[in-house]
């Protein structure tokens, strides 16, 4: 579970705002970075990638909580600056398909990123130490996406603090007591959180690893020239 | 639920809600969520979802799938629910009212007004590179799901993926996934030379509906 499903309103204002914060710095960074050439011709690729991880998506691992995204083999590809575009814009779309909150895009983004950002520097370390591909490809996506679930669990924790001040004014407001059941206040269990996120995530990371090895091996040997796609990507 | 379905009843459908303009619904879906954030109270919530739920209802729309879909983000509350301690009716009440309105109004904005409208909507929001790129993710989608659709057909005419031998199906699959990103990527290449032979200098034009 590297996305955080946690839709809008329950995540504290500040939290989300700082979501988008850093994406506003990112894409300072992009304008400077890129120049408007440069990015044109990288323009259909990162579109055609965000609409494979879109379509990915729809192939679920622990049905319905559980799917693919392949948004390390997006960074493997495109590269660390330009997947985290890539992965905005499907953000966006799926916002509207009610899948993950509209404020939580920007927060969305830097979790599935990071997974994309690990992915490309895990990949290409490992690539250069092991010769064998599918092993560097799965062990590349396991750790990224294991890192990347750890942020989501981090997200998610930063948040209940402020949730509590939330549950407090709502508790006493007064207008609903019938419904309230006891006086002890409520609290978030973020080990019973940790322990439900683990146990869904171990075989996802796995499946999600194999899949991405195998296809990163099968790009290699059909078309190897996309595997070093990224250099070119970086350095234009 | 595919994406293209979903464009489809966007396109096609004859709806009341169909005939809004796409700035109109998205200001009433950014009212709403800003209701969502602010309201703390699970009966306000609650009531805009009922009316929410009413107007799909009474409308000439996929209801039950709109309905769905919008429950979808539900599955991953019931696991933030399951971590709290002692938590009350009221407040579990607020969490799902949150999560369904928010969801229920989203979907039903993306079920009646298709993508290029709101894409269309949002240009003077967001950069137009923005706005490129997400137009063209959209059009990839159709482009890469006939080859899925293709490629699928292949695959269970040769033999479908089988539980019995996991790590076997998950090649299969998987082979067949990069065999998509690799027709994904020369798409890629041959759009942009056709952009680049229609003059493409950084801008797309869309045709109003």
């Amino acid at each position: 579970m590297s996305h955080i499903h946690l839709p809008d309103g329950i995540l504290p204002v500040w939290l989300w705002l700082s979501g988008y914060a850093v994406i506003a710095v990112y894409f300072v960074f992009f304008f400077f970075r890129f120049r408007k050439s440069s990015f044109n011709k990288k323009f259909a690729l990162i579109g055609i990638l965000s609409a494979l991880m879109l379509i990915t998506m729809s192939i679920e691992i622990i049905p319905p909580i559980y799917h693919i995204n392949l948004a390390v083999l997006s960074g493997i590809i495109l590269g660390p600056a330009l997947s985290v575009l890539a992965i905005f814009v499907v953000n966006i779309i799926l916002a509207f398909l009610g899948h993950g909150g509209f404020t939580v895009i920007g927060l969305n983004t830097i979790v599935v990123s990071i997974e994309a950002v690990l992915g490309y520097f895990g990949f290409k370390l490992l690539s250069s130490k092991i010769k064998n591909i599918f092993i560097s490809a799965f062990l590349a996506t396991f750790i990224a996406l294991f890192i990347s679930s750890w942020s989501t669990i981090g997200v998610v924790y930063s948040g209940t603090h402020d949730m509590d001040l939330l549950v407090e004014s709502h508790n006493h407001s007064g207008e609903h007591k019938e419904l309230i059941q006891h006086k002890q206040p409520e609290s978030f269990d973020i080990k019973k959180f940790i322990l439900l996120i683990m146990a869904f995530s171990a075989v996802g990371w796995t499946v999600e690893s194999l899949i991405t090895a195998f296809i990163v091996s099968y790009i290699n040997k059909v078309r190897p020239d996309i595997l070093s796609m990224k250099g070119s990507t970086e350095t234009e | 639920m595919k994406i293209v379905d979903i464009d489809y009843y966007a396109i096609y459908g004859n709806s009341w809600l169909h005939k809004i303009s796409a700035r109109k619904k998205l200001s009433t879906v950014f009212l709403i969520l800003l209701t969502v954030i602010l309201v703390s109270d699970y009966r306000i919530i609650g009531t805009i979802y009922f009316i929410l739920l009413s107007i799909i209802l009474f409308s000439r729309l996929p209801k039950f799938k709109i309905i769905a879909l919008a429950l979808y983000p539900l599955i991953f509350v019931s696991l933030f629910i399951l971590s709290m301690k002692n938590i009350s009716l009221a407040y579990m009440f607020l969490l799902i009212f949150k999560v369904i309105t928010a969801s229920t109004a989203f979907v039903t904005v993306i079920f009646t007004t298709s993508f290029i409208e709101i894409f269309k909507a949002t240009e003077k929001f967001l950069p137009s590179f923005l706005v490129n790129v997400l137009f063209l993710t959209y059009r990839s989608i159709f482009i890469l799901w006939t080859t899925l659709e293709n490629l699928q057909l292949a695959m269970y005419i040769r033999g479908k993926p089988q539980l019995k031998r996991p790590i076997q199906s998950i090649k299969v699959i998987s082979n067949a996934l990069g065999f998509l990103i690799i027709t994904a990527i020369e798409a890629s290449e041959n759009m942009y030379e056709g952009m680049r032979l229609r003059g493409y200098s950084g801008n797309l034009r869309y045709l109003r509906k």
